[in-house]
């Protein structure tokens, strides 16, 4: 370190370091550390959003969130959204992944591309999109289903003399947590698969190249290479779902705004604190829902890798 | 050695299904990849359409004939009608309709809505990634009082869920309304004077809001970066006399060049595709970005019933991140692995 002449004591406090690091931090501290530390003291009041003060009412939000039970069908609409889907995606996208990792695969380069681009794609775009999939008189599924009645109905096999496919896709709970979630595949998919072929791509080849020689196949290479090694990242995969899971707000609101008991922990918030429609304005009890998010998402982290931890890695 | 040139040619499969099972994963991929490319390929077309032809067959062509009746409507079971209705009937010819386009991006308010998306995420992804180098630098490359503890109290951040700052933003940015801010007065003069001076409700507060929400992901990705960098650059600079801010300007930035990029690519995505914070914070149908813009389309279309203008405000909304993402596909599944992995 080079001195050079004496330092006055605000040189000593103005160190290029943290003057480089001032405009973040102070941004930071305000609009992001600061807000989040104001929620736990919002989500203990009353207050309407509009009126000019806040009423301290203690844990009465908290008390009340515990006895409402459409928040507990939106708490129980995002652990189906999280098991369901992410059953359904990483089952795929192990399955994808592992193929696409194959340099002789055909298409993989196309294939990896169409997977991963509705992630690049607005969840408003997608939640339209699939909108117009689901509409029950022209949408895209419906109508080709209709199609395929005629065809059987042609054959024989169905007896109506016009056959035409009406499902409200999005039309009760028991249909639209199975319609939504296919769009949560559909549209996560390719993240997860870019993921775990990266994490697959990191393998060492000799490990595959000594498993060959001592005559060991295509799927105990999977089993016992591919599988115990690709763990890390399945792990940080899992984990980013469980997050992206509890907070599902866009794809839900724009699909159905929350209807049809659709609603996720998020859009129940939404409706509650600033919905226009709703006319509710209960900004105190839409900040303990998520003060309540934000332990579940810390808890469940810490869980879940703690679990993981402690599961061996055998290979 | 043997079999050397054997080895070279073999491509390790990573213990992949072989055989039938590849192909049955093919098949399925191929449906997977068949629907993806139809249903948006269907969205482009439909854009082009008429309502009545989209109700009349969905699955239809924005071009060819149709046959109408005498009041124009369409036909599509002739074996119903007298003889007299089928003398009746007529041709049309059906073009594509480029007018949906036209009335999605002016009466939609679809250019505006594209416009304001530009303003905002141009300016949030350059501020954004302005201030985290600085900090991201400060944090790794220099020495001061807590540069260890800034980083965690940075990373901090990537654990809160955002919904959590919905309330007390509002709050907080409600009550920052300044109705004329004037800056340097010299008598009379003002050399800065803005009037209405909003954060809610404008474009300038989703600004400030979108960069303070990409810091603690931005500087994460970007101290990881700046690590790779050698020290001793930092170094060599000071013994020539450069100061910190040179060092950081003229060499580090430069030399960030590749991680700087990805990082504007990644909040250039996280920017135009938000919705929750642009749906609270945005009420104003001037200032509204393009996913609430398209969100209000979409909900104004259940009563106005003009649906083929929606799908035409669908494409608008798509189609640039879709065409960036095809340029830089590569830089962008990487940048993601980068920043996932290494978490």
């Amino acid at each position: 370190m080079i001195v050079t002449g004496k330092r006055h004591w605000w040189q000593r406090i103005l160190q290029p370091g943290l003057v480089l690091a001032a405009p973040a931090l102070i941004l930071y501290t305000a609009f992001f550390v600061w807000p989040a530390l104001q929620a736990f003291y919002v989500s203990l009041n009353d207050w309407s959003g509009f009126a000019p003060k806040m009423q301290f009412i203690g844990l009465a939000n908290f008390r009340e969130l515990f006895y409402e039970t459409l928040y507990w069908r939106a708490v129980a609409n995002n652990f189906i959204f999280m098991i369901g889907a992410g059953a359904v995606t990483f089952f795929f996208a192990l399955l994808f992944s592992a193929v696409l990792s194959n340099r002789r695969f055909p298409m993989r380069r196309f294939f990896k591309t169409v997977l991963f681009s509705p992630y690049v794609v607005s969840v408003v775009a997608v939640a339209v999109l699939w909108t117009f999939i689901y509409d029950p008189s022209w949408g895209l599924l419906n109508t080709s289903l209709s199609y395929f009645a005629r065809l059987l109905h042609r054959i024989g096999l169905v007896a109506a003399e016009k056959p035409e496919v009406g499902i409200l896709w999005l039309g009760s709970w028991e249909m639209a947590i199975p319609s939504i979630s296919a769009v949560m595949v559909w549209g996560g998919i390719g993240f997860y698969v870019v993921l775990l072929m990266a994490g697959i791509d990191r393998i060492p080849d000799d490990l595959y190249e000594a498993a060959r020689i001592d005559g060991a196949n295509e799927r105990q290479n999977f089993f016992h290479i591919t599988l115990p090694l690709l763990k890390d990242v399945l792990v940080i995969a899992v984990s980013i779902h469980i997050i992206g899971s509890l907070k599902q707000f866009g794809l839900i609101w724009a699909m159905t705004r929350g209807t049809n008991f659709t609603h996720t922990m998020e859009t129940y918030m939404y409706d509650v604190a600033f919905e226009p429609r709703t006319m509710s304005f209960r900004m105190g009890y839409g900040t303990s829902m998520t003060v309540v998010l934000f332990f579940m998402v810390v808890l469940l982290t810490f869980v879940f890798n703690l679990i993981m931890r402690r599961v061996e890695v055998e290979y | 050695m043997p079999g050397l040139g054997k080895m070279r040619d073999y491509i390790p499969t990573r213990g992949l299904p072989s055989g039938l099972a590849n192909w049955i994963i093919f098949a399925i991929l191929s449906v997977w990849a068949a629907f993806s490319v139809f249903s948006l390929l269907w969205v482009v077309l439909t854009s082009l359409r008429t309502d009545q032809d989209l109700f009349n067959n969905p699955w239809g062509l924005p071009y060819g004939a149709r046959t109408v009746d005498a009041q124009g409507n369409y036909v599509s079971d002739q074996s119903k009608l007298s003889d007299e209705e089928k003398a009746q009937l007529r041709t049309i010819a059906v073009k594509p309709e480029w007018i949906n386009y036209k009335i999605a991006w002016t009466i939609a308010k679809m250019g505006q809505y594209t416009m304001n998306s530009v303003i905002v995420t141009l300016a949030s992804v350059f501020c954004l990634v302005l201030i985290s180098s600085m900090a991201a630098y400060a944090i790794t490359k220099t020495e001061f009082l807590g540069s260890r503890a800034l980083f965690y109290y940075f990373l901090a951040g990537m654990a809160v869920p955002a919904s959590l700052l919905l309330v007390p933003l509002f709050m907080t940015l409600k009550d920052f309304n300044i109705r004329n801010l004037c800056l340097f007065s010299i008598g009379d003069y003002w050399l800065i004077h803005i009037k209405d001076f909003y954060l809610i409700d404008s474009r300038l507060g989703l600004i400030l809001i979108y960069t303070t929400l990409g810091i603690p992901f931005t500087v994460f990705v970007l101290s990881g970066f700046f690590r790779t960098l050698p020290s001793a650059l930092a170094e060599s600079a000071a013994v020539d006399g450069a100061s910190e801010y040179t060092t950081f300007w003229r060499i580090f930035l430069p030399l960030a060049k590749p991680g700087l990029i990805t990082v504007a690519i990644f909040n250039f995505l996280f920017v135009w595709n938000e919705y929750q914070f642009a749906l609270v914070f945005i009420s104003n149908e001037r200032i509204k970005t393009l996913p609430v813009g398209l969100y209000s389309l979409a909900v104004a279309t259940q009563h106005s019933n003009n649906w083929t203008a929606l799908f035409a405000g669908l494409v608008i909304l798509m189609l640039p991140t879709l065409l960036i993402f095809v340029i830089l596909e590569d830089r962008i599944t990487k940048g993601l692995t980068v920043g996932a992995i290494k978490a």
